[in-house]
């Protein structure tokens, strides 16, 4: 957000104890805000062994780091319990998502849920009205209301995960490194002599340090073994459990002997089945998708005024570091809308986000969960197939 | 974050820690150059054992010790509660012996007594009755042939509830003469008057920083009929009770606190009980729904308030901001998402637990900041239920 120079803001300022979020605080602290600096406690690392991998974030050695540089820069840190929250909005959807058949995108439920409304709500509770994060996206105030921008970063931008945003929440949030690149900010955090300059990044899920299959089996998912079958109900390999699969993936299948890569079509988890083919067979016309929410201040009067459907052309990023593909984007209620592919078909991968952007590829409509493909009756098999 | 922030702020807090006193830290400075190793020949060595000697009379007097009681000095009340907690098991067999614990101690003994029960000794609680107390009844039930120890504390840390020590230590003896009684009494010193022959125990443990001297200095009081036990092996110190260098600076500090409680104990207990009542009545006089967990029989500084539809750590943090030093459950306890085993022990719902909040005197507030203190609790508590723009 362009603050007007000279406003100043009470803002509690998310520190996961990275460079990101230490430079987004310093940044701000030289603008002369009023800070809090505010560890989230999501995850109980004790309970599960400790985290031993430095992959992993928001472990006790992380808020040491937030604790450290919160001094550095003489700004007051607490950490706060979210656990309860987290469990609930966060982890208990991961694993029911999994369990569906669909993969998950947890990062996306704890911006939406905990980061920009539990913590923003608890920080109003005490008269801060502003929440700031170190993530790569920027917020614009234009005539017609808030935009969310791509960070200038193009390679970091992390645009794709805010897109559940709300127009109120945008006007409150702070995005204080969005319009720099990972290297400047690095650079801002040596200059500053922040002990989290060099700090490698969190590169998995924040609360799994180690395999997804291991986590999930660890809260009680069962391993339970099916059968990999072609669309024909052809059976052609063993699966390990469905939730070792996204659609879309080629590797890991555990099936040799075909000409052609195959790649998984879809998952069936009352059936226990992953269904395998060609990669003609997963080129779809469009996609789905549900629990959309918009943050285009145009998009969102439409919707107001119930001028469905709402039509337009759009770039359409279909999972994190994906380059996006031009889709025409279709919103018939307030609660569903759909894309159809332009110009090249992608692969969809139901239970991830679908977000859309202006066709400058910059600026943020909005976006929902990509909903699984309803299937031809060739794929219903019967059990046990 | 500089001090300065720390010293501006209001310690209502003090059961976490008292505060150095001024008078501590002064004479510290003063006596400097003596603190060489009391175990030494030497003059250096000799003054140093003369610190040590001076403190221990000063902490024994004010006591009211025997010639046969001990005072040995630890690094804390967590060492002596783990010592004291240590001395009849080192060498028993399993399954003939028991240990008896109130359900409302510190974690340093329940972790302690826990973690003896994970090795094969028996482990009885003793449970607050309805009107928050301890009963000797009770007790009589939980006490064994087989049992070895029983530890209870004299005043909780959370509420401030005190118990009847010398009734409870009777009738565990009257059960089982050979029983030995250890009391963790840190929160008592410098509150309520406490004599160690008036207790009826074998074992009490203390903490300086609780009556202002330096944190990291605590002491075991052991009778003469205790058997020998240590947790640390190497030179003599502490009549083989506590290897290792003795802290000459703390136990100076203790010593110099404790000939303060002396001098200005009564005046020092009427302070904390009036500004602890009048900052009661006057938020109780706006939030008419808070809820007292303290008995007024109890430690004349402590509060223990339920405030609902507010989550404890949130006002914690609310008024730190305003510069006023509160906790939510034991001061250890912090930072831990579990709602607290002593207000559960009392009743409570984990829900009520969470919103429950701990304020502690040192009686040394002014006026105008005692009113600043309750004015800002008022305040945060109406701003965090939105009653307040």
């Amino acid at each position: 957000m362009s603050t007007p120079v000279g406003t100043k803001n009470k803002v509690a300022v998310a520190m996961s104890g990275g460079v990101d979020s230490s430079v987004a605080a310093l940044l701000l602290k030289q603008q002369g805000h009023d800070l809090i600096g505010i560890s989230m406690q999501v995850w109980d690392y004790r309970g599960q062994g400790g985290s031993k991998s430095r992959a992993t974030c928001c472990a006790p050695d992380d808020f040491a780091d937030a604790r450290k540089v919160a001094g550095a820069i003489d700004v007051p840190y607490y950490v706060f319990d979210f656990e309860n929250t987290f469990r609930a909005q966060v982890i208990d959807t991961f694993v029911s998502t999994y369990q569906r058949g669909m993969t998950p995108n947890p990062c996306v439920e704890c911006n939406n849920k905990v980061k920009f409304r539990e913590l923003r709500d608890r920080v109003l509770g005490f008269g801060f009205g502003h929440v700031a994060t170190g993530h790569y996206a920027r917020i614009e105030e234009r005539s017609d209301g808030f935009h969310l921008l791509r960070g200038v970063d193009a390679d970091k931008d992390q645009s794709y995960f805010l897109y559940g945003l709300k127009q109120h929440e945008l006007a409150t949030t702070f995005f204080p490194v969005g319009h720099l690149t990972k290297s400047e900010v690095r650079e801002v955090a040596r200059q500053a002599g922040l002990t989290t300059a060099e700090k490698p990044e969190s590169q998995d899920i924040c609360f799994v340090s180690g395999s997804v299959q291991d986590f999930l089996v660890k809260l009680g998912t069962a391993r339970r073994k099916g059968n990999i079958i072609t669309r024909d109900g052809m059976k052609i390999g063993e699966h390990d459990g469905i939730h070792n699969f996204t659609v879309g993936q080629r590797r890991g299948l555990g099936v040799g002997g075909s000409e052609q890569p195959l790649y998984v079509l879809e998952l069936l988890p009352e059936q226990n089945l992953v269904v395998v083919g060609a990669k003609e067979d997963l080129e779809s016309e469009g996609f789905s998708i549900e629990d959309p929410s918009w943050l285009n201040p145009q998009i969102l009067r439409g919707i107001e005024a119930e001028h469905f459907p709402i039509r337009m052309q759009a770039i359409a990023q279909l999972r994190h570091r994906h380059a996006g593909v031009r889709v025409e984007l279709q919103i018939d209620s307030v609660t569903s809308a759909k894309a159809r592919f332009l110009e090249q078909w992608a692969t969809v991968s139901p239970g991830q986000a679908a977000v859309f952007y202006d066709l400058d590829n910059v600026t943020t409509l909005g976006g929902g969960k990509i909903c699984p493909r309803p299937h031809p009756s060739s794929f219903v098999m019967a059990a046990g197939a | 974050m500089e001090l300065s922030q720390s010293h501006k702020a209001l310690n209502l807090d003090a059961n976490a820690s008292f505060g150095l006193l001024p008078e501590v830290l002064s004479e510290l400075r003063e006596q400097f150059p003596l603190f060489l190793n009391p175990s030494s020949i030497h003059r250096g060595g000799q003054a140093a054992r003369a610190i040590l000697d001076e403190a221990r009379s000063e902490l024994g007097d004010f006591l009211g010790l025997s010639k046969g009681d001990r005072i040995v000095f630890t690094s804390g009340a967590t060492e002596s509660n783990n010592t004291a907690l240590r001395i009849p098991f080192r060498a028993v067999e399993k399954d003939n012996a028991h240990l008896v614990i109130s359900a409302v101690e510190h974690p340093s003994v329940l972790e302690a007594a826990l973690e003896l029960r994970s090795r094969g000794i028996g482990l009885s609680l003793l449970r607050p009755s309805g009107d928050y107390t301890l009963l000797p009844e009770h007790l009589t039930e939980l006490v064994a042939p087989k049992t070895k120890l029983v530890s209870v504390m004299l005043a909780n840390n959370e509420t401030g509830h005190l118990y009847p020590i010398a009734e409870l230590s009777a009738a565990a003896r009257n059960k089982n003469p050979q029983v030995l009684l250890h009391t963790d009494a840190v929160q008592a010193l410098g509150k309520v008057p406490l004599r160690f022959p008036d207790c009826g125990v074998d074992l009490m443990s203390l903490s300086a920083h609780k009556i202002g001297g330096l944190s990291g200095i605590g002491a075991l009081i052991v009778s003469e009929n205790v058997p020998h036990e240590a947790l640390l092996f190497g030179g003599p110190q502490e009549a083989r009770w506590r290897a290792g260098t003795e802290n000459v600076v703390g136990v100076l500090s203790f010593g110099i606190a404790v000939r303060n409680l002396r001098k200005s104990f009564e005046q020092r207990v009427l302070l904390m009980r009036s500004q602890r009542d009048m900052f009661l009545s006057s938020v109780t006089s706006v939030l008419k729904d808070v809820r007292v967990n303290s008995k007024s029989h109890g430690l004349p500084n402590t509060l223990s308030l339920t405030i609902p539809n507010v989550r404890a750590d949130d006002l914690v943090v609310a008024l730190d901001m305003e510069g006023v030093l509160i906790s939510s459950g034991a001061a250890c306890a912090s930072g831990k998402p579990e709602p607290s085993h002593v207000l559960m022990a009392l009743g409570l719902s984990p829900e009520e637990a969470r919103s429950s909040v701990r304020v502690s005197f040192t009686g040394m507030l002014t006026e105008q900041e005692l009113q600043q203190a309750s004015a800002a609790f008022t305040l945060c508590v109406q701003r965090m239920r939105g009653e307040h723009s």
